[in-house]
């Protein structure tokens, strides 16, 4: 049994990487997409480049007796825009404005023009000091206030640096406000807001997309392919059970996704230059893992799906379908906002899984604030029992159709 | 007792009654020919003697073994050339030939390679047996795939017209490994074929398959006699097209 199943995942192996579009799509497909959407926000950011664009801050923050966490956020700001590789390289802080109160601040914006302005209160240092992580609601604690005629790039940018640096040590308890236009629409920025999680859900899309994308050619040259070019039946009368077999290719498939994954790092390190996100070594194993745990799950779900089909046409067409329409719908919501209420049923697609994994083992601080369960690991939990039951399925549906006495017609 | 034992033997697909009542008993080390015309039923009842799909009705008995109910001892001593079977284009000759020793055979891999190559000799692929069958003519990969089937040296046969496709050189080639493997190895070979001069070479008994029905066994001489017909041709013609009964005769 040990030979029998080597030797079919060697001879599946072999085959794949003699198959050049098997080969584009686990090897080279990877680094094109991450290239490409890297490619795309490079441009984007170098025509809007942060370069000379100014952001004005006031701090107001009184500190307590030993620190003044105001001025600390400050430093860190102006610290990235003189480090290179930030999205805010090169952009210019002006700290010179003082106000009296918030009214103030916003009159500035609103009337004056001064704008992007970043308002850190009075009671900045004691609101950190007196949060604690069983609080429930959000806790504003500092507000970034702009235009609707401001750079909107710019501004995400910014938006996005402020995250970065209070989702770092010291500031992981704090939240802010960000107020866009002067509708007096308030956004809290909760974890699954818009703009903070722009590159975040971008990233977590791209992989989807790829990790969906990727076992398609596979499977159906593995299943609906064997039947297409007359191999199947030959195979099936092997001394190797059905499930044997789907165990081997399955096993194959897992390595294919494996070989994946080393190119989507690669990617991944390619797409982190051009946008300067400068993604942590954990962050990209993190986007890895889950890239792999959704690419088997595409797997499995994709066996069942060309178990059916009668041909590697069709069975790529309805693999498509079933496949890209819900990935499309889920990456969009990942990168402009959160689920609504709603639509709580969209949990039911996979993917949604994968992404709220990847959001949550990245940035629980953030999104502590808005769990299913009440805790996050319970969450990440959840999300990661419901893919294993999912995928468990797939393959017993995989396993009762690959095993029908039609599948040597179909 | 015979190697296969069919009694009985009924397949329905849906309302279509694919094989009749078929009774059949083969022996061992004999080359037992398939005759019928497409659709008659002869692929039908070797997946079912393979445990590939499952009578509707009737007993069959394979190596002794119910092959419904326990395929893999007799895939591990039975292997299957299909009809419509085509090689792997991605992997070579060789390649081929060894996937399917190393999983139906438990010899060494280097016994399977020697193996190998003495069945590439054969049926003259020598030279080419490194090449992804890709490159390979359609007779050339239904020669890859006879060595294929034989090479995990099985006690039984079911060849699916094996030579199909094959050039006349080609053909003669697989007869004379056939008759090879009849003689010298003593396997026991279920061939169907169109071809009525591969029956009179090869087979030392005939059964013929009319509309999933068995109209006649036996040996060429035995069918000539029964039937008082010159040759297998006019026997199989005057039973297909209905001018003379078969069993009832």
């Amino acid at each position: 049994m040990r030979r029998q199943l080597t030797t079919l995942i060697v001879q599946e192996l072999k085959q794949a990487m003699r198959n050049k579009s098997l080969v584009f799509m686990f090897i080279v497909f990877p680094l094109f997409m991450w290239g490409l959407q890297g490619g795309v926000q490079f441009l984007a950011v170098s025509n809007t480049s942060s370069e000379g664009e100014t952001f004005y801050v006031i701090n107001r923050d009184l500190g307590n007796s030993t620190v003044n966490l105001g001025e600390l956020l400050v430093k860190e700001l102006d610290a990235m825009t003189r480090i290179n590789a930030s999205i805010i390289y090169g952009s210019v802080i002006n700290t010179t404005l003082q106000v009296d109160s918030f009214s103030q601040a916003v009159s500035l914006v609103k009337e004056k023009g001064i704008s992007p302005l970043l308002y850190i209160p009075e009671n900045f240092t004691t609101v950190y000091d007196n949060f604690t992580d069983t609080e429930s609601s959000v806790v504003p604690a500092v507000t970034l206030l702009s235009r609707p005629d401001d750079n909107a790039l710019f501004v995400n940018d910014l938006s996005t640096a402020l995250q970065i640096v209070l989702s770092s040590s010291p500031f992981t308890k704090v939240t802010y406000h960000k107020v866009t236009s002067f509708k007096l629409e308030r956004i809290v920025f909760e974890g699954e807001g818009e703009e903070s999680f722009f590159l975040l859900g971008l990233i977590a899309f791209i992989a989807t997309l790829i990790a969906v994308q990727a076992p398609a050619s596979y499977i159906s040259a593995a299943f609906s392919g064997e039947r297409e070019k007359h191999t199947l039946e030959a195979l099936l009368a092997l001394p190797m059970r059905r499930i044997d077999i789907l165990l081997g290719k399955v096993i194959a498939a897992f390595i294919l996704t494996l070989v994946f994954a080393v190119s989507n790092i690669f990617g991944m390190v390619v797409f982190s230059k051009l946008v300067r996100a400068d993604l942590s070594p954990y962050q990209m194993f993190v986007v890895t893992l889950v890239l792999v745990i959704t690419s088997f799950v595409a797997t499995g779900l994709g066996i069942s799906i060309t178990s059916f089909a009668k041909d590697s046409k069709t069975a790529n067409t309805v693999y498509q379908f079933v496949m890209l329409i819900p990935t499309i719908f889920v990456g969009f919501s990942a990168i402009f906002g959160t689920v609504p209420d709603k639509l709580t049923w969209v949990y039911l697609i996979p993917w949604m899984h994968t992404i709220a994994v990847l959001q949550k083992i990245l940035f629980p601080q953030i999104l502590s604030n808005s769990t299913l369960t009440g805790n996050i690991i319970l969450d990440i939990v959840f999300h990661l029992v419901y893919l294993f039951l999912f995928v468990m399925v797939s393959f017993i549906v995989a396993a009762r159709l690959f095993a029908r006495e039609s599948i040597l017609k179909s | 007792m015979g190697i296969i034992e069919i009694r009985g033997l009924n397949k329905f697909f849906g309302s279509f009654h694919a094989l009749k009542d078929i009774d059949l008993t083969i022996r061992e080390g004999e080359v037992f020919g398939l005759l019928g015309l497409n659709g008659a039923g002869k692929t039908t009842l070797i997946r079912i003697l393979m445990g590939l799909l499952n009578p509707s009705s009737g007993s069959v008995r394979v190596f002794g073994i119910d092959p419904s109910t326990n395929p893999l001892p007799i895939r591990k001593r039975a292997s299957l050339l299909p009809q419509e079977c085509q090689a792997y284009e991605n992997l070579t000759a060789m390649e081929n030939i060894l996937y399917y020793g190393l999983m139906q055979s438990e010899a060494p891999k280097e016994e399977l390679i020697e193996r190998a190559n003495y069945l590439i000799d054969l049926i003259g692929l020598k030279g080419r047996e490194n090449q992804l069958t890709k490159k390979f003519s359609g007779g050339m990969k239904r020669k890859v795939l006879v060595a294929r089937s034989v090479v995990g040296n099985p006690d039984l046969l079911f060849l699916d017209e094996p030579t199909t496709g094959i050039d006349v050189l080609g053909a003669r080639k697989v007869r004379n490994l056939i008759q090879k493997l009849s003689r010298n190895e003593k396997k026991t070979i279920i061939l169907t074929t169109h071809d009525l001069t591969e029956i009179n070479l090869l087979c030392d008994r005939v059964g013929i398959l009319v509309d999933g029905e068995l109209k006649a066994i036996g040996t060429p001489d035995e069918l000539e006699g029964q039937f008082q017909a010159a040759n297998i041709e006019d026997i199989f013609s005057s039973l297909v097209e209905g001018r003379i009964g078969g069993d009832e005769e």
